[in-house]
């Protein structure tokens, strides 16, 4: 039995070098237009160039939503794999299976942020008459190149490295610890949880853009650690169980789609004004409102557990 | 002007907090240095992390150490562990490995204990190590035992789980 023989692997690596296929084509001509491109210039290569420009950008557009939507197939994916590795009870002993798991999920949530951010550029290039943001964007998408390319090296080892023999630990192995990041405690962890989305409606009310992205990225990482470490053991209902992806299977009616899905997109709409303003030197502040509102939803659905749990049992866990 | 200034405070209040109240005093041990005497350390439950399994070691009952010629010591949750580990050393025989006897409830070395391959472990290869031979129990010499780990017929293999079970093995 190889890992390689599942199905959602088969179809998942199929895609994923379909859409690098699409992309290499589309760096060879950016890397024609990054050379050749004067908008000023009324030459046959400029028009040329021009067409070329948007047949790239329709070719980005698809492959870049199509990685977007991957993602979430490829979180559906570990969950399935579950079933065939011995020992994993969820996808976090699938992820935890060898020593590229962890890193692969995080590229590809930084590549996804990357893919929004490129998708933004790009919108606001095409909107303009004369493509200022033309150079700048492409550039940005070779750097995404070539993070797809060591994502997918990066796919290849771990996908081959997951044992089908030796078992490999549940959720509650993997986040048994004797003691919880940087050494907070459960109640600090909470406590920076809502001080930190205070502060971030706050300065996305004040639209201070750069405190907003400090303040967003350290939020990402303190509400994870709050939601596995604490929130979700009101999820669970169980005071041992500790996992950020069980969260996400139909027995807890797939909230962690909406917790997680949330809290990044909060994330997400919170860092990209700061991003955007530097890549296009334009204010882009009206998405932090969607940041604002993405956070909340978290934040509420993680509070109403916790508020339900102890109005039932008149307990905390 | 005053909103930025009001930011950067809210700002450099949250970082100031979460950097004041970290502790990142060393939380986890892999492995413990100097151990020149190559006698068995005492193991803090749930802070001394397995080698092998990279998980913490929550309890006694089937730990082992192995400490290297130059006296760094390595912490293992499951015997089972320890033999996949020894058999990837260079210098094996340099190496002093240490069991916890399930009969006497101390460290012996490994090379001396019996072996039990029923066991309930944390790994689930099940293999026991016994101070005294327990006739019908633990019958295994140390070579026996890291022969049938190397082999992969531990309790986690299906057939060998069925045939020792019941006896027939």
């Amino acid at each position: 039995m190889s890992i390689f023989l599942s199905n959602e692997i088969i179809v998942f690596l199929l895609i994923e070098l379909i859409l690098i296929v699409l992309m290499a084509i589309s760096q060879v001509n950016i890397v024609s237009i990054l050379r050749h491109w004067d908008f000023d210039a009324t030459t046959p290569l400029q028009y040329a160039l021009e067409k070329k420009n948007y047949l790239v950008n329709t070719i980005l557009y698809f492959t870049v939503t199509c990685k977007v939507i991957l993602f979430l197939f490829f979180i559906q994916s570990l969950n399935s794999l579950a079933g065939i590795v011995p020992g994993a009870m969820c996808s976090a002993g699938v992820v935890g299976a060898n020593h590229y798991g962890n890193a692969l999920l995080l590229l590809k949530l930084l590549l996804i942020f990357g893919f929004g951010l490129w998708l933004i550029v790009n919108k606001l290039d095409l909107a303009s008459i004369t493509f200022p943001y033309l150079k700048r964007k492409y550039l940005l998408f070779t750097l995404l190149f070539i993070g797809v390319l060591g994502e997918f090296i990066l796919e290849i080892l771990y996908f081959s490295n997951i044992p089908l023999t030796v078992p490999v630990f549940c959720c509650t192995v993997v986040f048994q610890a004797p003691r919880l990041p940087f050494g907070y405690t459960q109640t600090l962890l909470v406590l920076f949880f809502y001080i930190l989305f205070g502060a971030i409606l706050l300065l996305n009310y004040l639209k201070q853009t750069m405190a907003s992205f400090t303040c967003n990225l350290l939020f990402l990482f303190i509400a994870y650690y709050a939601i596995t470490y604490f929130f979700g053991l009101y999820i669970y209902e169980m005071p041992n169980h500790k996992c950020p992806y069980c969260m996400l299977q139909k027995e807890y009616y797939y909230i962690g789609y909406l917790i997680w899905g949330s809290l990044f997109l909060g994330i997400f709409f919170g860092i990209m004004p700061f991003l955007i303003e530097q890549i296009t030197q334009k204010s882009y502040v009206y998405l932090l409102k969607y940041a604002s509102l993405c956070l909340i939803i978290t934040a509420l659905v993680c509070s109403v557990y916790v508020v339900r749990y102890y109005l039932m049992t008149g307990v905390f866990l | 002007m005053m909103k930025s200034s009001f930011a950067t405070v809210v700002l450099l209040g949250v970082i100031a907090l979460l950097i004041f109240t970290m502790d990142i005093s060393e939380s986890r041990v892999f492995v413990r240095h100097g151990n020149t005497q190559k006698e068995p350390l005492e193991i803090v439950l749930e802070k001394y992390i397995c080698t092998e399994s990279r998980v913490p070691i929550v309890d006694l009952f089937n730990s082992a150490q192995a400490i290297l010629p130059n006296g760094d010591t390595y912490f293992f949750n499951d015997v089972g562990n320890v033999l996949l580990w020894l058999a990837r050393q260079k210098n094996q025989d340099k190496i002093v490995v240490w069991v916890y006897a399930q009969d006497t409830n101390r460290y012996v070395l490994a090379h001396n204990a019996w072996y039990s391959r029923v066991e309930i472990t944390p790994m689930g290869y099940g293999f026991g190590a016994y101070e005294y031979h327990a006739y019908g129990r633990a019958d295994y010499y140390f070579s026996e035992v890291q022969r049938f780990a190397l082999r992969g017929e531990t309790l986690l293999h299906p057939m060998v789980n069925a045939l020792l079970t019941r006896n027939k093995l």
